[in-house]
């Protein structure tokens, strides 16, 4: 075997890989919130009987999730450049994963739905709260309480699809590693390390989770 | 094809979708088998007598499920050959998606034998089985039927996860997309035609999935 490992190059590279970092992590904080605050209506729709509403949010939710994440990121950042709106990697990324997330995201709470009693809604609407009042007092607060694991895990997998965003030329850990490993011809180091890194992230979104899950840590 | 630099899409960009397609089911298909068998050995071994064996299972499940499917796939095409063994991307790629899908496959055979009830499987003991006849008779017929829906959904997975394949190269259905959207400069049609290939492979298995589910909810 004539291979020597060289990981003095990836130390070098620490600087870029910490960036690169921190765009991964944000990237999936903001399309993990911009997902969930879609997610939620898209699953009252898809979940109630009214088609005109039902039909749209339907046609969301299998177009999510029965595409390739790395086909509807190419559609945001090609498809969409191919009719005029460009931009960048990031907000391409960006766009394709709120997206992916919200198809997700409601397809969970539409199973928290199920699990919610009718009759709660009905009382609180007789008790004078509004159809959205009884969905964001009432109804959600035990939808998200249910579902939390499952959001949980959704939130990991959608940071481990930003580094799709490497293949659109976005910089975050994947693409830095793309772009070192073209210079240095060290492959396998530089994603090896960006593999610690990737666990370190998934690690903290999960103990950050933890935290917010309603009710404290130990719930 | 008269014209070598005409930049139109011509029948044959078709057929090179439709191959890139069948690459795609050829590889769904071995990592899909792969993955379940690895998965049920893994699931076994997460329900061991040893918890050093828990642990060990629980380790690499934790692990392959927090690197990305493209960094598994890079790590390891390239693994491969800094060893001096290299590998075709389509080996590498089975390997990291039967390594990527066994990891969650694991958990859905774990639940799924979670949830014959005890009691059931003592009463099969106590009637004389033996342990392998009590997973055969008894866990095996109940914990499938739990196990299917969530089971299907992997096997969705897989089927966009060979998308991520091509970064070493493996010309699926979408880097043979994106190869034919380099020379005609138009994705918008390309790309649609794309999502509606994976449309029709997934979304039959999704509604037989759909079915399965609601049926099972009938009879429980």
């Amino acid at each position: 075997m004539g291979y020597t490992f060289q990981f003095g190059v990836v130390l070098d590279a620490l600087p870029d890989l910490l960036s690169g970092a921190a765009v991964s992590l944000s990237l999936a904080v903001a399309s993990m919130v911009v997902g969930m605050l879609l997610a939620a209506p898209l699953a009252v729709a898809a979940a109630g009987r009214n088609l005109a509403a039902k039909t749209p949010a339907r046609a969301w939710i299998e177009l999510a999730r029965n595409t390739p994440c790395l086909a509807q990121i190419y559609a945001m950042y090609y498809g969409l450049g191919a009719v005029g709106i460009f931009m960048p990697a990031w907000a391409a990324v960006f766009l394709a994963i709120s997206f992916n997330n919200a198809g997700y995201l409601a397809e969970i709470f539409r199973g928290g739905l199920n699990g919610i009693n009718a009759n709660q809604f009905k009382a609180s609407r007789s008790l004078g709260l509004t159809p959205a009042m009884a969905y964001r007092y009432v109804v959600f607060p035990q939808v998200f309480r249910n579902t939390y694991n499952s959001v949980s895990n959704q939130f990991i997998w959608s940071m481990l699809n930003t580094s799709l965003g490497a293949l659109i030329g976005l910089y975050d850990l994947s693409g830095v590693a793309m772009d070192y490993q073209m210079r240095t011809f060290k492959t396998f180091e530089f994603f090896l390390a960006i593999a610690v890194a990737y666990i370190v992230l998934a690690k903290l979104i999960m103990f950050g989770m933890r935290f917010l899950k309603p009710g404290g840590a130990n719930a | 094809m008269n014209d070598m630099f005409s930049t139109g899409i011509t029948p044959r960009d078709y057929w090179m979708m439709a191959y890139g397609a069948w690459k795609t089911i050829q590889m769904t298909l071995a990592a899909g088998l792969l993955a379940t068998l690895l998965g049920i050995v893994l699931g076994l071994l997460k329900m061991s007598r040893f918890a050093v064996v828990r642990l060990a299972v629980d380790t690499l499940v934790d692990v392959l499920r927090c690197i990305p499917l493209l960094v598994q796939v890079t790590l390891i095409f390239s693994g491969f050959a800094v060893l001096g063994a290299p590998i075709s991307a389509f080996t590498a790629g089975t390997i990291a998606l039967t390594l990527f899908a066994g990891s969650y496959t694991a958990e859905v055979v774990r639940d799924a034998i979670l949830a014959v009830p005890a009691p059931l499987r003592r009463a099969a003991r106590s009637l004389g089985m033996t342990a392998r006849q009590e997973y055969a008779y008894v866990v095996l017929p109940l914990g499938v039927r739990q196990a299917f829906p969530s089971w299907l959904g992997l096997m969705l997975g897989i089927v966009k996860d060979t998308s991520v394949v091509a970064v070493i190269g493996y010309a699926e259905l979408l880097k043979a997309t994106q190869t034919i959207i380099t020379r005609t400069q138009d994705p918008l049609p390309l790309l649609t035609l794309a999502a509606c290939f994976y449309f029709v492979i997934c979304f039959p298995l999704s509604m037989v999935g759909g079915y399965f589910e609601r049926s099972l909810k009938k009879r429980s």
